[in-house]
C-alpha cells in the first residue's frame, strides 16, 4: 500500500469539517428552546390571572358543581331510603347498607372528591377575581355565581359529610362549615348580586343586556338565599332561615344542567336508573309509592335488575327533574335530564319547617298533601292539621324533593333536632336489608372523608 | 375502479426492485474472478448471508453458499468470508487475469465469538470482547429460516435470557408484554426499541377496545406497533439488560434496550440475489374449553318459557329424573359462526446486492393472519429499501426506508358478556334460548352469528426514515451521525348499527360510530465520535463523546356519532348526537456522554462513561441527571501466564466481566406541571340549554419531579470450549432501581382530585442468565446443535416510600383484591383473605352461613415467572434435512382463573368444572381434596353475589393457580429440495419448512385454558385469565427460493 504524506490544507479540511459537526451537534444542548414542549390541552395556573379567563372559570365552577351534583343526588339516596342497590360492584352494597370506609372510591371519588372539586376551584376563581377585578368584583355578577355555588357546595358538604377539611385545613364539623364557610360566601354573592342588580336596574331606558343582568342577578340572589336558608335551618337558627327563605318567590327554580353531547356532561341518574337498572325502590319506603304520587312516579311493571336479575320497581322522573311529567306512569330520564338544586318550593318548605303550624303552613302543606292523598303510610290520607303537621310536613318533603340530594341532609336534622319519636320512614333505616339476604343497616349516618385526604393532609397525621 | 391499494404496493415494490436491479453493475470480467463457496464446518452445510472480500472486492453467499468476487486484481489474493455467529475464516487464492479461481471457506460456529461486533449499548460499534456487561444477539436469519414467527416478540420468546415475553392475548394483533430482568418500575416496564439506531415507538395503535360495549366500554388488550416490523427484514437482534449496560441511553433505558439490526446489502460486484418466501398454515383453537352444565331441578322440569307461553323452559330437563345433570361441551365448539382455523398467508420478496460504492436490500412482505373467530385479522404490507453509499474512504452513508400498510379487526372479547369465549364457559346446555337464530348451548341472546357482527378496525400507515453518515477524518477517529423519523398514523374505527348486538349491550341501541385517528412521529438524532488511540504497544484508548436527541409527539383525533338512525348510515354527521376530542403529547429528552475505555494487550478493558439527561418531563425545580458507568472485561484465556491453565480444561476462549451503571426511566409528559384545563359546560339559555367552556383542575403537578434511577450491577463470564462446541455465558444482576415514579394521592381539599406523580420507594431484582450452546455431534451426515438458556429472577418492592399516600391513591391496585403491590413481595403479588379453619382443618362459618374469613391477606405467589428455561435443538440430516424444536419452560408464578371462579360462584355454580367434572371429584391428593371441599362449602352456603357476599367473604384462594407450563413453543422440518431439481427453475436453492407453534403444552399445572391468556394486557402486573383467547396452534408450510 502507498503511503500517503502529510497534506496540511487536508488536514485542515478535515479538522474544520469535524469541528463543525461537533459544533453543529453540541449546539443542540446549548439551545434551552429544544426542550420546550406544547401541550395544548392545558393552562399554567398563571394563565388564569388574564381577565379574558374570568368567564371560562366562572363557567367551570358551575360545570365542577353539576358535575358534582348528580353523583350526590344517586349515592346519597343509595345511602338514605331513596333508592335500594342492585349493582354488583363490591363497594355498593357498602354505600346501601352505610358501611362506607374512607377506602370507598365510588363515595370517595364520586361525592367528597367532586364536592371539594367544585369548592376548591370556586375558593380559585373568587382570589382571581378579587385579583384581577379589584374593587369592580364588588358590582360583577360572576363572581356573586361564583360564590352561590361555592356557598351551595359547602352547604352539601355539611349535609352529607361528617366532616371536612377546606384546602389542606383541620376537618371542620358540619356545623362550622354552614357557619363559617358557607353562608359567609352565600351572603356575599346575595351582596354582590343585589349591587349587580342595581347596576341593570339603572339603565334607562332598560336594555336586553340590563334586563337580563337584572334577571341573573334575581336568579342568583334567590339560589343563595334558599342555599343560605338551607344552611341556617341545618343550624337551627331558625329566624335566621325564615328571613333568608321569605323573600324567594314560590315560581323560582334554580337547575343543575345536563346534556346528551357529551360524556361528560350526561346526568348519571339515567345511566343508574333508565340505561341500566343499578338501582330500584323495592324494598325501600319509597315502594309504598308505586303508581300513587306523580312527584315520584313508580311503575308497576317491574324491571329486570342488574346483578341479582331480580324483578324490581324502578322510578322514573320525580318532580325535581326535567323530564317530570307530573302523571303516574311518569317520564323516563335522560341524559339531558335536569335536577333542580334549589326552588321557592324549597324555601316555602324551609319556612313552614322553621315557622311551624301556623294556618297558612298548614294549608301550604295540606296543598302538598293533596297531590297524591289516597298513598300510604296512613299518616298521607289524613287533612294536614297542626297535631300532623311536622309528619305530613316530612312527608311530603320527602317526595317532593325525592331525588334532588336533600334526603341525607333532612335525615341528619330530623335526627338532630327532632329526636327518635318521629314517624320510622323519616328515620335511617334499620336491621336487615329488605330483599338482600345477609346485608344489614349500620349505625353510620354520614359519609367520611376519603382516604387521599386522610393520608395527604397534614392535619390528619 | 382502480387498482386496489395493496396491488399498488406490490406494483410499487416490483418498480423499485426492477430499477435497482437495472442499476446494479453487470459483470464485465475485466480482472480475475474467484468463485467459491461458503458452509459451516462439519455438516458442510451452506451458509448463505455470508460476507466474502478479498482483492478489494466484497460480497454476501446466496443461499447455496456460493459467491462471486468480479474484477478482483490478478496476483494473489487473502479471501476472507465471516457470518453472525460463525469464527471468520481466511484463505489464499491465486487470481490471473482472465481467469476463474475457486476459494472455498469452512466456517465454525462461534456462539462465543468475541470478536463479533455489537453495536448496541455501546458507543459506537465495538467487539464483543470489550464490553463489560451481557449483550444477547440473536442471529434472526437463522430464526425465520427454521420456524414460523410473527413478529418481534415472537423471535425473542423462549429464545434470550432475561427477557420476559408475557403474552396476553392470542388474537392476532395483540401485544405481549416485553419484561427485562423483572420489573423495575411501577409505571412502566417495557424496554425502549431501536431499528437501525432510530427509536421506534412500540406505542399502541389507538384502536378501540375489544371489550365489546360500543365505545364506551373499559379495554383491557394492547396493541403495539413494534408488530410492524417484518421478521424477514431482521438480521439481528441485540439486548442489553439493565442500567449496567444502557447507561449510554440515558433516562430512558433502565427497563433495558432492544436493538434491531436490519439487513443490509454488501459494497462489492456480484450478482444480484433475489429471495422469495412463501408460507401458508393456520391458527388454530386446540385449548381444552371446559363443557358446561345443567342441573334438572325439580322447578325446571316442569318449567315453561312464560304464562302465555306452555313450552318447556328446560327441555333438555324434559323426561329426566330431577337432580339429573346435562354436560355438553362448549357451544361455540359445535356453532357453524363459533370458531375456524384461520388462514395464515406470508409472501416475502427481497432483493439485495451492490456495487464497489452502494449496495442495497429492498423487501416486501404480505402477512395475513387470520385468527380463530371470524371477526378477527390482523394484516401486514411492508416495503423496505435499505441503501449504503460510499463517496470515499472516509466517508459513507446508510438510508433506510420503511413503510408498512397494517389492518387490523378485533374480535369482541375478554371480559365483554358478548365475547364468545366468555359465552362459551357459560353456557346453559338444555334451555330454550328464545333465540332462534342462536344456536343452542348459550346463555342467552347472543351466539356466533350476533358476536361476529362486533365491528372494530384499525388501519395504520408507519413510515420509518433513517440516514447515518460516518465520518472517519483520520484512521484514529470516527465519527456517525444519525438522523431519523418514525411515523405512524392510524385510522380506528368501531361501528354498531342500529339494534345490532353490539349497540344494545353498549346501552346505544340507536347505534354507534367512532373514529380515532392517532398520530405519532418519534425524531431522532444522534451523534457518537470515537477516537482510538495507542498509548504503548500494550495500552489503547478509545475516547468516545456522544449526544443524542429524541423528541416525541402524539397527538390523537376521536369523533363519535350516536343515534345513526339507519344501519346504512355510518357517518358521524349524520348522527343524532356527535362529539369530538382529541389528545396531545409532547416530550423532548437530550443527553450527552463520555465515555473511555482502556485496552491492555488486548485482553483487559476498563471502561467508564458519564451520561447526563435533561427532559421536558422533568420538574421545574429539577435539572439534569447525571447516570455512571464503570466496568470491566478480560479475556483470561489469553493471558500467556493462563493459557495452559485453560488448554487443560479445553478451554478456547475465557471471558469475565463485571459492571456497573445507571440509567434511568423519565417521568410521563406533563406531570411535572400543575394544570388546569377547558371542559364542557352544560348552562342555560333562554329557550333550553347550551353547551359552553369552562375551566377545570386537572394536575397537582410536582416541580421536583425526576426520572427513575435504576442502578445495576452485574458479573458474569463467557467461556468456549472444545473449539468453541460447548459455549457458557453466565450472569448474574442485582438491580435496584429508587426514586421510583408513582402516584401518590393529593388531598381533594386542594381542590385537586388527581393524583401527583412523586418520586419514592425502590424495587430490586435479582437473578442468573445461563446460556450454554452445544455441539454434541458434528459429523458430516448428522449434527445436532443445542441452546440452552435459563433464567431467574427475584422481584421485590423493597419500600414505597410513603406507602399511605400511595395506597390511597385510586389507582393503587395492580387487580382488586387478588393482585396488590406489598413491601417485602414481588410487585402485584396475588393476596387473598383464606377462611378460618378449626383445629381438625373444617372451614367456620358465621351465622349468616358464610365462611368466616381471616382479617389478613396471605400471599400465594407472584404474577410473573421467576425462573424460566428455554431449550431449543436443531438436527441436521445429511446436510439437507433440518429438524428444529424449541420448549419453552416458565414457572413460579400465580394466575388467577377468574373464569372458573366465575363459574363457581354461587350465582353460576352450576358450570363450576370442579363440583361436575369426574376430575376434580375423584381428587388426586390432599391439597385437591381441600380444594374441592372449599368450593362444595361455599356453593353450599347459597350465598347471593350480588347481594349477600362482598369481597371480604367470597374465597379467592382456589382460583389463584399456579401458572407454571412446559410448551412445545416451536417444532418444524426444513428440506432443501434437490439442487438439479432447483436449478431448472433457474433458482440457486429452494427450502421447504413444515414448522408449528404454540404446538402443545407438555406440562403445566394449571387448570384453565392456558396459562399465558390475560385479559388485562393493558395493565402492566395483572395476571387475570377472564376469557382472553389462548394462544393460538400456528401450523404452517413455507418455501424458500433464491434466485
Amino acid at each position: 500500500m502507498m503511503k500517503r504524506s502529510f497534506a496540511p490544507a487536508r488536514f485542515g479540511r478535515r479538522v474544520l469539517a469535524t469541528g463543525a459537526a461537533l459544533l453543529a451537534l453540541g449546539g443542540l444542548g446549548a439551545c434551552d428552546g429544544l426542550l420546550d414542549v406544547e401541550n395544548p390541552q392545558a393552562i399554567d395556573p398563571e394563565q388564569l390571572n388574564d381577565p379574558a379567563y374570568l368567564t371560562l372559570l366562572t363557567f367551570g365552577v358551575m360545570g365542577d358543581f353539576q358535575r358534582a351534583f348528580d353523583d350526590v343526588a344517586v349515592y346519597t339516596g343509595l345511602f338514605t331510603d331513596e333508592l335500594r342497590n342492585h349493582a354488583t360492584f363490591s363497594e355498593e352494597p357498602l354505600i346501601e347498607t352505610r358501611a362506607v370506609t374512607p377506602d370507598n372510591g365510588t363515595i370517595g371519588g364520586g361525592v367528597y372528591a367532586q364536592l371539594q372539586r367544585a369548592r376548591g376551584l370556586a375558593d380559585t376563581t373568587a382570589q382571581i377575581f378579587r385579583s384581577v377585578r379589584g374593587d369592580s368584583v364588588a358590582t360583577d355578577l360572576r363572581f356573586a355565581r361564583v360564590q352561590a355555588y361555592s356557598g351551595i357546595s359547602i352547604v352539601l358538604m355539611g349535609e352529607v359529610l361528617c366532616e371536612a377539611p377546606l384546602n389542606n385545613s383541620r376537618p371542620y364539623t358540619p356545623q362550622e362549615l354552614f357557619r363559617d364557610f358557607a353562608l359567609p360566601r352565600l351572603n356575599e354573592a346575595i351582596a354582590v348580586a343585589t349591587a349587580a342588580r342595581a347596576v341593570g336596574a339603572a339603565v334607562n331606558p332598560s336594555t336586553t343586556a340590563s334586563r337580563a343582568l337584572v334577571e341573573g342577578a334575581d336568579s342568583i340572589i334567590n339560589f343563595a338565599r334558599v342555599g343560605a336558608a338551607r344552611a341556617a335551618l341545618n343550624l337551627n337558627d331558625k329566624p335566621l332561615a325564615i328571613q333568608y327563605a321569605s323573600p324567594v318567590p314560590l315560581a323560582f327554580r334554580f337547575s343543575a344542567f345536563y346534556s346528551e353531547n357529551s360524556a361528560e356532561e350526561n346526568n348519571l341518574v339515567d345511566a343508574r336508573l333508565r340505561a341500566a337498572v343499578n338501582s330500584s325502590v323495592s324494598g325501600t319506603p319509597f315502594e309504598a309509592l308505586v303508581n300513587m304520587d306523580p312527584r315520584v312516579p313508580i311503575p308497576t311493571a317491574t324491571r329486570t335488575a342488574v346483578g341479582s336479575g331480580q324483578q324490581v320497581f324502578v322510578p322514573r322522573s320525580p318532580s325535581a327533574y326535567s323530564t317530570f311529567t307530573g302523571t303516574l306512569p311518569g317520564g323516563d330520564f335522560s341524559r339531558a335530564s335536569s335536577i333542580r338544586v334549589a326552588s321557592g318550593l324549597e324555601a316555602r318548605y324551609i319556612r313552614a319547617e322553621a315557622e311551624g303550624p301556623t294556618a297558612e303552613n298548614i294549608a301550604f302543606i295540606e296543598s302538598r298533601r293533596v297531590i297524591a292523598p289516597g298513598t300510604t303510610p296512613a299518616s298521607a290520607t289524613q287533612p294536614t292539621t297542626a297535631a300532623n303537621y311536622f309528619s305530613n310536613l316530612r312527608d311530603q318533603r320527602r317526595r317532593d324533593f325525592y331525588l334532588d340530594a336533600h334526603r341525607l341532609g333532612d335525615l341528619r336534622r330530623y335526627q338532630a333536632q327532632y329526636g327518635a319519636g318521629i314517624e320510622s320512614f323519616n328515620q335511617f333505616q334499620t336491621g336487615p336489608v329488605s330483599g338482600a339476604p345477609g346485608l344489614a343497616f349500620t349505625e353510620q349516618y354520614c359519609l367520611p372523608v376519603n382516604r387521599a385526604e386522610m393520608t395527604s393532609n397534614p392535619h390528619y397525621q | 375502479m382502480g387498482i386496489p391499494i395493496q396491488r399498488k404496493g406490490w406494483l410499487t415494490l416490483a418498480a423499485a426492485v426492477g430499477l435497482l436491479c437495472a442499476a446494479a453493475p453487470s459483470l464485465h470480467a475485466q480482472g480475475g474472478t474467484i468463485r467459491g463457496t461458503v458452509v459451516e464446518t462439519g455438516n458442510r452445510q451452506p451458509l448463505a448471508g455470508a460476507t466474502v472480500a478479498g482483492g478489494g472486492r466484497s460480497t454476501v453467499t446466496d443461499a447455496a453458499g456460493e459467491f462471486t468476487l468480479a474484477e478482483v486484481p490478478a496476483g494473489r489474493v487473502q479471501v476472507r468470508a465471516s457470518r453472525l455467529g460463525y469464527q471468520a475464516g481466511e484463505t489464499s487464492v491465486s487470481v490471473a487475469a482472465g481467469a476463474t479461481a475457486r476459494a472455498d471457506l469452512a466456517l465454525a460456529p462461534a456462539a462465543l465469538g468475541l470478536d463479533a461486533i455489537v453495536v448496541t449499548g455501546t458507543a459506537g460499534v465495538t467487539s464483543r470482547r470489550t464490553i463489560p456487561n451481557s449483550v444477547t444477539s440473536l442471529d434472526v436469519a437463522q430464526i425465520t429460516e427454521r420456524t414460523t414467527v410473527g413478529d418481534v416478540t415472537e423471535i425473542l420468546q423462549g429464545r434470550t435470557p432475561g427477557v420476559q415475553i408475557l403474552s396476553n392475548s392470542g388474537t392476532p394483533g395483540a401485544a405481549a408484554d416485553i419484561r427485562i430482568r423483572g420489573a423495575g418500575s411501577l409505571t412502566a416496564v417495557r424496554p425502549v426499541i431501536y431499528v437501525d439506531g432510530i427509536r421506534y415507538s412500540d406505542a399502541d395503535l389507538g384502536n378501540f377496545g375489544a371489550s365489546g360495549g360500543a365505545v364506551t366500554s373499559f379495554s383491557t388488550q394492547v396493541t403495539s406497533a413494534l408488530s410492524f416490523i417484518n421478521p424477514e427484514d431482521i438480521e439481528s437482534i441485540e439486548v442489553i439488560k439493565g442500567p449496567a449496560a444502557a447507561t449510554l441511553y440515558g433516562a430512558e433505558a433502565a427497563g433495558g434496550v432492544i436493538q434491531v439490526i436490519t439487513k443490509k446489502g454488501t459494497r462489492g460486484s456480484q450478482r444480484t440475489q433475489w429471495s422469495a418466501k412463501v408460507e401458508y398454515g393456520q391458527n388454530q383453537l386446540r385449548s381444552d374449553l371446559p363443557d358446561n352444565f345443567t342441573v334438572c331441578t325439580t322447578a325446571r322440569l316442569t318449567e315453561t318459557v312464560s304464562a302465555t307461553n306452555p313450552a318447556p323452559r328446560w327441555p333438555g330437563c324434559q323426561g329426566q329424573q330431577a337432580g339429573y345433570v346435562i354436560r355438553e361441551e362448549s357451544p361455540i365448539l359445535n356453532d357453524p359462526f363459533g370458531v375456524r382455523d384461520g388462514d395464515v398467508r406470508r409472501l416475502n420478496l427481497s432483493v439485495r446486492g451492490g456495487g464497489d460504492r452502494f449496495s442495497y436490500f429492498v423487501s416486501g412482505d404480505m402477512d395475513e393472519d387470520n385468527g380463530v373467530f371470524y371477526n378477527s385479522f390482523n394484516n401486514r404490507r411492508s416495503v423496505r429499501a435499505n441503501f449504503t453509499a460510499t463517496a470515499n474512504e472516509r466517508l459513507d452513508f446508510q438510508f433506510s426506508t420503511n413503510f408498512v400498510r397494517n389492518h387490523l379487526r378485533l374480535p369482541i372479547g375478554d371480559e365483554s358478556a358478548q365475547g364468545l369465549l366468555f359465552l362459551s364457559v357459560r353456557g346453559r346446555p338444555g334451555r330454550f334460548t328464545g333465540f332462534p337464530e342462536v344456536f343452542a348451548g348459550y346463555p342467552g341472546s347472543v351466539g356466533g352469528l350476533q358476536a361476529n357482527e362486533y365491528n372494530n378496525q384499525t388501519r395504520s400507515d408507519r413510515t420509518t426514515l433513517g440516514g447515518t453518515a460516518n465520518y472517519r477524518p483520520f484512521p484514529w477517529f470516527r465519527n456517525r451521525v444519525t438522523l431519523g423519523l418514525d411515523l405512524t398514523r392510524g385510522d380506528a374505527q368501531i361501528l354498531s348499527t342500529p339494534g345490532s348486538t353490539d349497540a344494545q349491550f353498549g346501552e346505544v341501541p340507536e347505534g354507534i360510530v367512532a373514529i380515532r385517528e392517532p398520530e405519532e412521529r418519534y425524531y431522532t438524532a444522534d451523534y457518537v465520535g470515537t477516537a482510538e488511540l495507542p498509548i504503548t504497544d500494550w495500552l489503547e484508548s478509545s475516547t468516545s463523546v456522544g449526544v443524542n436527541y429524541i423528541a416525541r409527539r402524539r397527538e390523537t383525533l376521536t369523533g363519535t356519532g350516536r343515534g345513526l338512525g339507519a344501519p346504512d348510515i355510518t357517518t358521524i354527521q349524520s348522527a343524532a348526537f356527535s362529539s369530538s376530542s382529541n389528545t396531545y403529547l409532547d416530550n423532548k429528552s437530550i443527553g450527552y456522554y463520555i465515555q473511555e475505555q482502556l485496552g491492555f494487550n488486548n485482553r483487559l478493558f476498563l471502561t467508564g462513561a458519564l451520561r447526563a439527561d435533561d427532559n421536558s418531563s422533568f420538574g421545574r425545580e429539577f435539572d439534569v441527571i447525571v447516570y455512571p458507568k464503570a466496568g470491566f472485561s478480560w479475556v483470561v484465556s489469553e493471558e500467556p501466564r493462563l493459557e495452559s491453565f485453560f488448554q487443560r480444561f479445553a478451554a478456547t476462549q475465557v471471558k469475565v466481566r463485571g459492571a456497573y451503571g445507571q440509567a434511568g426511566r423519565a417521568p410521563d409528559p406533563y406531570s411535572a406541571n400543575q394544570t388546569y384545563t377547558v371542559v364542557k359546560v352544560t348552562a342555560p339559555t333562554a329557550t333550553g340549554v347550551t353547551t359552553v367552556n369552562g375551566i377545570r383542575s386537572v394536575g397537582f403537578g410536582n416541580p421536583n419531579l425526576e426520572p427513575e434511577r435504576g442502578e445495576e450491577y452485574e458479573l458474569g463470564f463467557e467461556a468456549g470450549f472444545l473449539d468453541d462446541r460447548v459455549t457458557l455465558d453466565f450472569t448474574y444482576y442485582d438491580k435496584r432501581t429508587d426514586n421510583l415514579l408513582q402516584n401518590a394521592a393529593v388531598a381533594p381539599s386542594t381542590g385537586f382530585i388527581s393524583s401527583q406523580l412523586t418520586n419514592l420507594g425502590n424495587i430490586r431484582n435479582t437473578g442468573v442468565e445461563f446460556l450454554l450452546n452445544l455441539v454434541p455431534v458434528q459429523r458430516d451426515a448428522f449434527t445436532w446443535e443445542s441452546r440452552f438458556n435459563l433464567a431467574t429472577n427475584q422481584n421485590e418492592l423493597v419500600s414505597f416510600g410513603d406507602e399511605a399516600r400511595v395506597r390511597a391513591d385510586a389507582a393503587f391496585q395492580a387487580y382488586g383484591t387478588v393482585q396488590e403491590h406489598r413491601v417485602g413481595h414481588p410487585i402485584a403479588g396475588f393476596w387473598a383473605r383464606l377462611p378460618m379453619r378449626d383445629d381438625a382443618g373444617n372451614i367456620q362459618f358465621a351465622a349468616n352461613n358464610l365462611p368466616l374469613m381471616d382479617t389478613a391477606f396471605t400471599y400465594l405467589g407472584s404474577p410473573t415467572p421467576s425462573r424460566e428455561i428455554g431449550w431449543g435443538n436443531t438436527i441436521t440430516l445429511f446436510r439437507n434435512v433440518t429438524l428444529f424444536a424449541q420448549l419453552d419452560y416458565k414457572g413460579g408464578f400465580k394466575v388467577f382463573n377468574r373464569k372458573e371462579f366465575d363459574r363457581c360462584r354461587p350465582a353460576a355454580a352450576e358450570n363450576c368444572e370442579r363440583l361436575n367434572d369426574i376430575r376434580y371429584f375423584e381428587p388426586k391428593n390432599a391439597a385437591d381434596s381441600a380444594l374441592i371441599r372449599e368450593v362444595n362449602v361455599y356453593r353450599g352456603s347459597g350465598v347471593n353475589f350480588a347481594t349477600g357476599a362482598t369481597l371480604t367473604n367470597l374465597l379467592f384462594s382456589p382460583y389463584v393457580e399456579d401458572g407454571d407450563f412446559l410448551k412445545l413453543r416451536d417444532v418444524s422440518i426444513s428440506v432443501g429440495l434437490p439442487r438439479a431439481l432447483v436449478a431448472r427453475s433457474g433458482a440457486s436453492g429452494a427450502t421447504f419448512t413444515l414448522a408449528a407453534r404454540n404446538l402443545a403444552t407438555l406440562w403445566t399445572r394449571y387448570s384453565g385454558i392456558d396459562p399465558e391468556a390475560n385479559t388485562y394486557g393493558n395493565r402492566s402486573f395483572v395476571r387475570v385469565d377472564a376469557y382472553a383467547a389462548p394462544q393460538n396452534r400456528r401450523v404452517t408450510a413455507s418455501l424458500n427460493i433464491n434466485f
